[in-house]
C-alpha cells in the first residue's frame, strides 16, 4: 500500500506562498447541520460558542452556517485553489468541531496524498553542480611525458 | 411444473379479478399489489453520484450560500490589503457582464429606465493597473540587473503580464468567483483584465508604494525555477554574445573542445569552452559540438547579464526605496 | 576473546613497523622494495606550519572582505530543525512530521546552523554558527495531516487482524531569507 500503489506527489504550495507574504488558502467555510438532529448537537454548540470567535480570528475565511435539514452535519472547505473538502461532523462536540475548523483553515486545498520528498528547491546546486568531469584536467590542459615512477 | 406455472396464472387472475372489486367496494389495495421493496437500492448512491458528476459546471455565486459583500471583504483581508470596497466592486465588474445583463433586463421587458444599471466597468481600472504594474515591474529589473539589456526586461515584464500567468495568478486568487462575467467559466482574458484591474483599485486606495509591494509579492515569485532563456527567446546566443562583448572591448570568443567522452556512441558528451583572450569564460555542455557550442554561449550571457542560477535571490523583505514606485507614476 | 584479538593485531602491527623500520636502515640494497618496506603512494610532505598559518589568514581576510563587501550570490546553509540536518537555499520548502507550535503566517528564526555556503566560500561552524554571524528565517505555510497511513497486523489461520489507520501531523515551512552577518546589512 505504500509503494508505487498509491498516489504521490511532490512537495508544493499553491503560487509559491510565503515567498512574498502569507496567503490564507482557506476562502469559504460552510457549516450544514439540522436543527433538530440529536447528532448535530454539537454543531449547533460550535455555532453557539465557537463560530464568532472562529470568524473574528480568520477574517480572510468567509463563514456560511446553514441550518437546514439534511442527512448528516458537514463542514464544506472551499480552498483557493478550487477544491472542496467535505467533513462529517456528526456525533462531534462544539471543541472538536473547532479543533476541524482550525485544522481547515491551517491547510493548503492540495491533495492529501503520499509526498514524495519532505523538501522541495528550485535551486538545486549554489556551488556548481557535480558531474562526472568536475575535478577532472581539461583535454587542453598540457601534460608532459609520464614521470616515471621512482 | 406445467400445472405449477398454470396454477400461478389463475392466481393472479384471481386476484385482479379481486382487486376489481375491491375498488368498486371503495376499500381495497388499488394498484398496490405487490408489496414495497424492502432491499437496499444500492444502485442509488451510485445513479445520484453519476448524476452529480454529469451536471454541468456551474457558478460559485448560483450555488447555495453566497453574499457577495462578504466575499469581497474576505478578499480584501485575505491579502492583508486595505482596499476600498467601492473600487474593489467596482474592479469586478467587466464589461461584458454589463452588457449581457442590460440585454436580459431588456428581454424581460423591462423599460429603458429600469433596464440600465448603474454600474461602472472595470476598464480604466484594469488600463491603470497594468501600465503601473508594467512600469513598476521594469523599473525593479533594471534596479535588480543592471547589466540585462532592454530586450531581455521587456521579455521578463511581457512573460510577468502575459495573459497565461496572470490569469493562472488570477485562478489561485479565486477572482474567477467573484468577477463579474457574461461567460462561464471565465475566460483567461477577462480574469487578467480583472487581475489587473484589482491592481488599479488598490492603486487608487492605498497608494503606489503599497501596490509596488502587492505586484512584486504576487508576480515576481513566479519567476523562481525558471532560466532566462526559458522566457526570453534568442535565436542565434553566438551572434549576441559576440555583439555584447565587442560593446566591453572584449575580442570574440573562440570555442574550444574541453572535454568529450562517448564520441563514438549514441550518446556523446562534448564540453565546449568559450575563451577570450586565453581566458575561459564559460563552459557549457552538448550533445553535438554545435549544441555545445550554443549552451556555452548561453552560459557566457548568463553571466555577463547577472542572471546566472546562483545569483542573489530576489528581495521580498523591506520595501522598495521611493525612487522606483515615483518614477513608476510619473511615466504613468 | 575480544580483547585477545585486540592485543595479536597491536602486536602483529607493531612487528610489521618494527621489521620495516630494522630493514630500512641498516641494509638498504638487500630488500627488495615491497608494499611492506616502502608505502607504494608518494609520500605526504605535510606544509610549513608557518606557511600555512600564513595562507589561513589570507583566505580569511578574502572571504571576511567578500562578506563585507556583500560580493556574494545565493546563499545555502545547513540548518538542524525537527531532529534533522536540511540543505536548504532561500525560496525552499521544508517539511516537518510533528506538530508546530507556531502558527500559520508567523515567521520563525532558525538558530542551528550548522553550515552556510555561499558560490565562493563556506563556513562552516563547530557545531554552530554564532547567532549573530548567521540568520535563517522561515514562514510557516501549512499546518496539515499525513495521507491516512494503513498499519495492518495480520496472523493466518489464527483469526487475528488488526488493522490502525495513523495519520500524523505535518508542518510546512518556506525558507525566506538567509543573511550573513545580519548586523552588517
Amino acid at each position: 500500500m505504500t509503494g508505487r500503489g498509491t498516489p504521490s506527489r511532490f512537495l508544493t504550495a499553491v503560487l509559491h506562498n510565503g515567498v512574498g507574504r502569507y496567503v490564507r488558502q482557506l476562502q469559504r467555510l460552510q457549516l450544514v447541520f439540522s436543527p433538530t438532529a440529536p447528532d448535530a448537537r454539537g454543531a449547533r454548540q460550535f455555532v453557539e460558542e465557537a463560530a464568532l470567535d472562529f470568524a473574528r480570528r480568520h477574517p480572510g475565511v468567509v463563514l456560511y452556517v446553514s441550518p437546514r435539514p439534511c442527512p448528516a452535519p458537514l463542514l464544506l472547505a472551499e480552498y483557493l485553489n478550487g477544491t472542496v473538502r467535505e467533513e462529517l461532523v456528526a456525533s462531534k462536540n462544539g471543541e472538536e468541531i473547532a479543533r476541524l475548523a482550525a485544522k481547515l483553515a491551517d491547510q493548503s486545498g492540495l491533495d492529501i496524498i503520499r509526498i514524495r520528498k519532505p523538501f522541495h528547491t528550485a535551486n538545486p546546486s549554489v556551488q556548481g553542480q557535480w558531474h562526472p568531469f568536475t575535478n577532472k584536467p581539461s583535454a587542453l590542459t598540457v601534460r608532459g611525458p609520464r614521470l616515471p615512477p621512482q | 411444473m406445467a400445472t405449477r406455472l398454470i396454477l400461478r396464472a389463475a392466481r393472479r387472475l384471481l386476484a385482479g379479478a379481486g382487486a376489481g372489486a375491491g375498488a368498486g367496494t371503495g376499500v381495497g389495495r388499488g394498484a398496490h399489489a405487490t408489496p414495497p421493496r424492502r432491499d437496499k437500492k444500492r444502485w442509488l448512491r451510485a445513479y445520484l453520484e453519476q448524476q452529480r458528476l454529469r451536471a454541468p459546471p456551474q457558478r460559485r455565486s448560483e450555488k447555495p450560500n453566497w453574499d457577495y459583500h462578504a466575499e469581497v471583504q474576505a478578499f480584501s483581508h485575505r491579502l492583508h490589503e486595505n482596499f476600498s470596497l467601492d473600487l474593489l466592486k467596482t474592479a469586478f465588474v467587466n464589461s461584458c457582464y454589463i452588457k449581457a445583463e442590460e440585454a436580459r433586463r431588456q428581454g424581460l421587458g423591462l423599460d429603458k429606465e429600469a433596464v440600465a444599471l448603474n454600474l461602472q466597468d472595470n476598464t480604466k481600472l484594469s488600463e491603470q493597473g497594468e501600465s503601473f504594474s508594467r512600469s513598476y515591474l521594469t523599473q525593479c529589473f533594471e534596479g535588480a540587473y543592471p547589466n540585462l539589456p532592454a530586450k531581455g526586461i521587456g521579455a521578463l515584464v511581457d512573460f510577468l503580464n502575459s495573459q497565461e500567468l496572470v490569469s493562472y495568478v488570477a485562478q489561485n486568487l479565486s477572482i474567477q468567483d467573484l468577477t463579474l462575467c457574461a461567460e462561464f467559466p471565465v475566460p483567461p482574458n477577462v480574469l487578467q483584465r480583472t487581475f489587473f484591474a484589482v491592481i488599479g483599485a488598490l492603486l487608487d486606495s492605498s497608494g503606489p508604494e503599497k501596490t509596488g509591494i502587492f505586484v512584486r509579492d504576487f508576480l515576481i515569485p513566479q519567476l523562481i525555477g525558471k532560466d532566462l532563456f526559458e522566457i526570453w527567446e534568442v535565436i542565434n546566443p553566438m551572434g549576441l554574445l559576440v555583439e555584447e562583448l565587442t560593446k566591453r572591448n572584449i575580442s570574440s570568443p573562440e570555442p574550444r573542445i574541453t572535454r568529450q567522452s562517448g564520441v563514438n556512441t549514441v550518446l556523446p558528451v562534448y564540453f565546449v569552452g568559450l575563451y577570450c583572450d586565453k581566458k575561459i569564460i564559460a563552459e557549457g555542455p552538448g550533445e553535438t559540438l554545435l549544441a555545445a557550442e550554443e549552451e556555452a554561449a548561453r552560459v557566457a550571457l548568463r553571466k555577463l547579464y547577472g542572471y546566472t542560477e546562483n545569483r542573489r535571490p530576489w528581495d521580498y523583505s523591506k520595501p522598495k526605496q521611493g525612487w522606483a514606485v515615483e518614477k513608476a507614476i510619473s511615466s504613468n | 576473546m575480544a580483547a585477545a584479538r585486540r592485543a595479536a593485531a597491536s602486536w602483529f602491527r607493531l612487528a610489521v613497523r618494527h621489521r620495516s623500520s630494522q630493514s630500512q636502515v641498516p641494509q638498504h640494497g638487500l630488500v627488495a622494495k615491497t608494499s611492506l618496506s616502502s608505502p607504494p603512494w608518494p609520500e605526504v610532505k605535510l606544509p610549513d606550519p608557518l606557511e600555512e598559518a600564513k595562507y589561513h589568514a589570507e583566505v580569511v581576510q578574502k572571504v571576511n572582505e567578500m562578506i563585507a563587501t556583500g560580493q556574494y550570490g545565493r546563499l545555502f546553509a545547513v540548518v538542524h530543525f525537527a531532529s534533522k540536518q536540511w540543505k536548504v537555499t532561500s525560496e525552499d520548502l521544508i517539511m516537518m512530521d510533528n506538530v508546530l507550535e507556531a502558527e500559520c503566517g508567523d515567521r520563525i528564526r532558525m538558530e542551528k546552523v550548522l553550515l552556510v555556503g555561499a558560490d565562493d566560500f563556506t563556513l562552516i561552524g563547530r557545531p554552530l554558527l554564532g547567532k549573530d554571524l548567521v540568520r535563517v528565517e522561515a514562514t510557516v505555510i501549512e499546518k496539515t495531516e499525513s495521507w491516512p497511513k494503513i498499519n495492518m497486523r495480520f496472523w493466518k489461520r489464527h483469526n487475528y487482524q488488526r488493522k490502525k489507520i495513523i495519520r500524523n501531523p505535518q508542518a510546512v515551512l518556506r525558507i525566506n531569507t538567509i543573511d550573513i552577518f545580519p548586523s552588517l546589512s
